[in-house]
């Protein structure tokens, strides 16, 4: 159909997403015909991603009315040959020794303020000589509690603060004359040591405990010494944030904080070695792996989780290009510090503490993948001539430079799933690109650990999309404030609760951690910045002239993760100091980021 | 056989059984002449001892307080019924649910349903009448839903159908969570045990105890407010 021009489709095979983009070539230029995106089938590199290159190229071919006969050529990229993935280790830990506190959000304590007394059974308050603090079991009701207090109250007793197993604290609160505070929902409330002296503290609305949080105020009201005071820190600071709290000072009653070891990791470089504990944190991680230069090669202490993500990665790509595992090496580490909720060892009342995690991901990189046995089978079943044509990196900036607005030198940031790519093509055409682990996998991962979700699949959703709360069945807010009404009732079980805004639908968020749009928000902005903004600097840095970011002048973004309604803007305002121009890349003025290795593919002029 | 019909072919079984008592034995009082016979009011004693008295006054207004979830009842409850299917006495079940708002600092309110004896619509109808918008609907047998006034009538917010698997945990955490929606929070809904032998096992009594509800219904009688008491 086409007189003069001959048709070449450039094919991208992704770890997630096969792109296909077919233009037509005349000696006066190219022109855009059509263009089509699947699912990758199988993984990247191998024989199986044949089905969905098929599945693609027919779709773009239908798309402009073209049969096979039509193609001149297909051409496939020389995929990047690294994979990554991730490891995580919890790296601290908090433990309760006897009844030394209880710290936690119940829904709804009763009461306010702060109290100081013995402990003593609801059943048995008679100390007419001290304040006494009421412990109240699972099997007394709270009208019955109710009763008992008031009973001790006109018997003169000084009841000042109240501990309960059940969900009473409001229904007791309600039936007293006088304010007291109540923690309740101590599961086990048969450990609190009666007959010690113990302090009660409960906070109003939308504020946290002051007085028991802090070691000097644990001091006050128990008359410490100083070498006291310090063993109470850690008493206090399980408390910072809890809306009620209370301490007792019972025997060889404690809270320990203390650091789990994680294994060691040892990063080899081409200007030395260095060995250290993961336990020490993101930051030193990535530290000691920028003094060893260029990484050669990261090894795990065998039995740990740092060993099993090495062994992991090596005998993935192992697999993939039937190469010996000892040939292959890590060429990049990301490391990132997060958190985790985790149950306090021997506490009282269930409560979790947020344990630091360290998050890990590693790749590893060999000389190729086998894509000419994809591009052949792929021939051998289209009948088309089928090519490998060009790396990764190259293709994807041709393809960017179609941008309008975009010209020599240009730096491209490929936000993907499993890595951070980087390539930058200088004014004489000189090209220089490096891969780094840790993208939106990574992210996904921080989302799911810090809401305490144990659901990948929520969290991904989370990442990829703003947030509204449906506040009633007729409208929703979302979280800039904005407000959209619908004209049909939304579903009953998005009622009262925060939602993701997919695409097409409406997913709401069931977490028993009372998550705030707020906090959802902050966490998933965090993680993102965590992971793509400093992976970004990195790759950046690495591949500017002089390693210095003000001499890279503008940057493109592609890949999927471009597409993130946020990522863009973080990363324009953050690369606004350096004078660097950020934006997504715009293909021939018209099409998505994604499809820029496909382009590229397509109108590489090598290949001819 | 689908469900809806082997629900129907109960039913007819159990309401012809009904007849046939009914026709061997003296008439019973007709349920209009019963409905009328001036304030209505019924007392029951819960497991613990607890009493609580009940009784209709004026018609139920619509509420304006915010800080409200009104809890409807079926014609029969705490009067001519007064223990769910599984044997919980009204007076607890009652407490239970109040408590669950009370301690996440809202009021209950009650109101009576005369006319009706579906517990979808009865909770629909005490979603309207709530200042909050959200209501709970019960019947005698325990049935209960969880509504919110925009909703339709056959939908819901959490609905509770297999009242022989409601323990009085569950009732209060039902009237937790409808408090929580009328403070715009977010709760994870109750979790519900579901158990296959229920509706075998108590198919013929749950249809006999909604026959003797519903023939407590008076054709356009207006919703009541219900006055609640408990004593020691």
């Amino acid at each position: 159909m086409m007189e003069n021009g001959r048709l070449i489709a450039g094919m991208d095979i992704g770890n997630s997403t096969t792109e296909v983009v077919i233009i037509e070539r005349t000696d006066s230029g190219i022109r855009y015909l059509s263009g089509a995106m699947t699912e990758t089938t199988g993984v990247k590199g191998t024989k199986d991603n044949v089905a969905g290159c098929i599945a693609a190229l027919d779709e773009a071919l239908r798309q402009g009315g073209l049969k096979y006969a039509d193609l001149a050529q297909v051409r496939l990229n020389q995929a990047a040959p690294v994979i990554s993935d991730l490891s995580m280790d919890t790296i601290s830990e908090t433990k309760v020794i006897g009844s030394a506190m209880i710290g936690h959000n119940p829904d709804t304590p009763g009461g306010e303020g702060l109290a100081v007394g013995v402990t003593a059974p609801i059943d048995a308050l008679t100390d007419r000589t001290q304040p006494l603090v009421a412990v109240i079991p699972q099997e007394v009701p709270y009208y019955r509690a109710a009763e008992l207090l008031l009973q001790a109250m006109k018997n003169g007793v000084s009841v000042a603060a109240a501990i309960c197993r059940n969900d009473d604290g409001v229904l007791i609160a309600n039936r007293l004359p006088q304010v007291i505070p109540i923690v309740d929902e101590v599961r086990n409330i048969e450990r609190v040591e009666l007959g010690v002296p113990a302090a009660v503290e409960v906070a109003g609305n939308g504020k946290c405990i002051q007085t028991l949080s802090n070691p000097y105020g644990i001091a006050g009201i128990f008359g410490l010494n100083a070498q006291e005071t310090r063993d109470a820190i850690p008493v206090a600071r399980s408390l910072i944030g809890c809306r009620s709290g209370v301490v007792l000072r019972a025997k060889g009653a404690s809270v320990q904080v203390s650091r789990i070891r994680a294994g060691t990791v040892t990063i080899r470089g081409t200007k030395g070695v260095r060995e250290l504990d993961v336990n020490a944190g993101a930051e030193e991680i990535l530290k000691a792996a920028e003094s060893v230069g260029k990484i050669t090669d990261v090894l795990g202490e065998a039995g740990t989780n740092v060993g099993a993500l090495v062994t992991r990665v090596k005998n993935g790509m192992a697999l993939l290009t039937d190469q010996p595992v000892d040939q292959l090496h890590i060429v990049d580490l990301h490391a990132v510090d997060t958190f985790s909720s985790v149950e306090v060892a021997g506490a009282l009342a269930g409560e979790a503490a947020m344990e630091n995690v360290v998050l890990l991901a590693a790749m590893v990189q060999t000389s190729a993948l086998p894509m000419q046995a994809i591009a052949d089978e792929l021939s051998r079943r289209t009948g088309i001539f089928v090519r490998v044509a060009g790396r990764e990196a190259e293709m994807a900036l041709r393809g960017a430079l179609t941008t309008p607005g975009a010209g020599l030198p240009l730096a491209i940031l490929d936000l993907g799933g499993g890595s951070t790519d980087a390539a930058l093509i200088t004014a004489d055409k000189t090209v220089a690109a490096v891969h780094h682990a840790g993208a939106g996998e990574m992210v996904t991962k921080i989302i799911d650990l810090e809401l305490d979700l144990h659901d990948r699949d929520l969290a991904e959703a989370i990442k990829k999309y703003p947030l509204a709360k449906v506040e009633g069945l007729l409208f929703l807010r979302f979280e800039d404030g904005s407000v959209k009404f619908v004209s049909e009732p939304l579903p009953p079980e998005l009622f009262a609760r925060v939602v993701i805004v997919a695409e097409d639908t409406l997913i709401p968020i069931k977490s028993s951690k009372r998550l705030s749009i707020d906090r959802i928000a902050l966490v998933r902005r965090e993680a993102k910045r965590k992971v793509f903004l400093v992976n970004a600097l990195r790759a950046l840095r690495a591949v500017a002239p002089d390693g210095r970011l003000q001499n890279i002048g503008s940057v493109a973004l592609v890949g999927g993760s471009s597409q993130d309604f946020e990522i863009p803007d973080l990363l324009a305002e953050a690369l606004a100091p350096y004078r660097i121009t950020t934006g997504r890349a715009n293909l021939l003025g018209r099409l998505a980021p994604h499809s820029a290795v496909a382009l590229g593919l397509a109108m590489s002029e090598k290949a001819e | 056989m689908n469900e809806q019909e082997l629900v129907k072919l109960v039913t007819e079984k159990v309401i012809e059984a009904l007849r046939q008592q009914e026709a061997a034995s003296a008439p019973p009082p007709a349920p209009q002449a019963q409905a009328s016979a001036g304030a209505r009011s019924g007392s029951c004693t819960g497991a613990i001892g607890l009493r609580m008295t009940v009784r209709d006054l004026d018609e139920a207004k619509q509420g304006a307080a915010p800080d409200e979830v009104v809890i409807g009842v079926a014609p029969a409850f705490a009067l001519s019924q007064v223990e769910t299917i599984n044997g919980l006495s009204h007076s607890d079940v009652l407490r239970e649910i109040a408590a669950g708002i009370e301690e996440e600092g809202l009021h209950p309110r009650f109101v009576r349903f005369r006319d009706i004896s579906d517990v979808s619509f009865i909770a629909q109808r005490a979603a309207k009448l709530s200042g909050s918008g959200i209501g709970i609907g019960i019947q005698s047998k325990g049935t209960t839903v969880i509504h919110q006034k925009d909703l339709f009538p056959l939908t819901n917010l959490e609905l509770f159908p297999q009242a022989p698997l409601i323990t009085l945990e569950i009732y209060r955490h039902i009237g937790k969570n409808a408090a929580r929606y009328a403070k715009g929070q977010s709760p994870v809904p109750v979790e519900v045990t579901n158990d296959c032998m229920v509706r075998p096992k108590f198919q013929a009594r749950a249809a006999i105890l909604h026959i003797k509800e519903t023939q407590h219904i008076v054709e356009g009688a207006a919703p009541v407010e219900l006055e609640v008491k408990w004593h020691a």
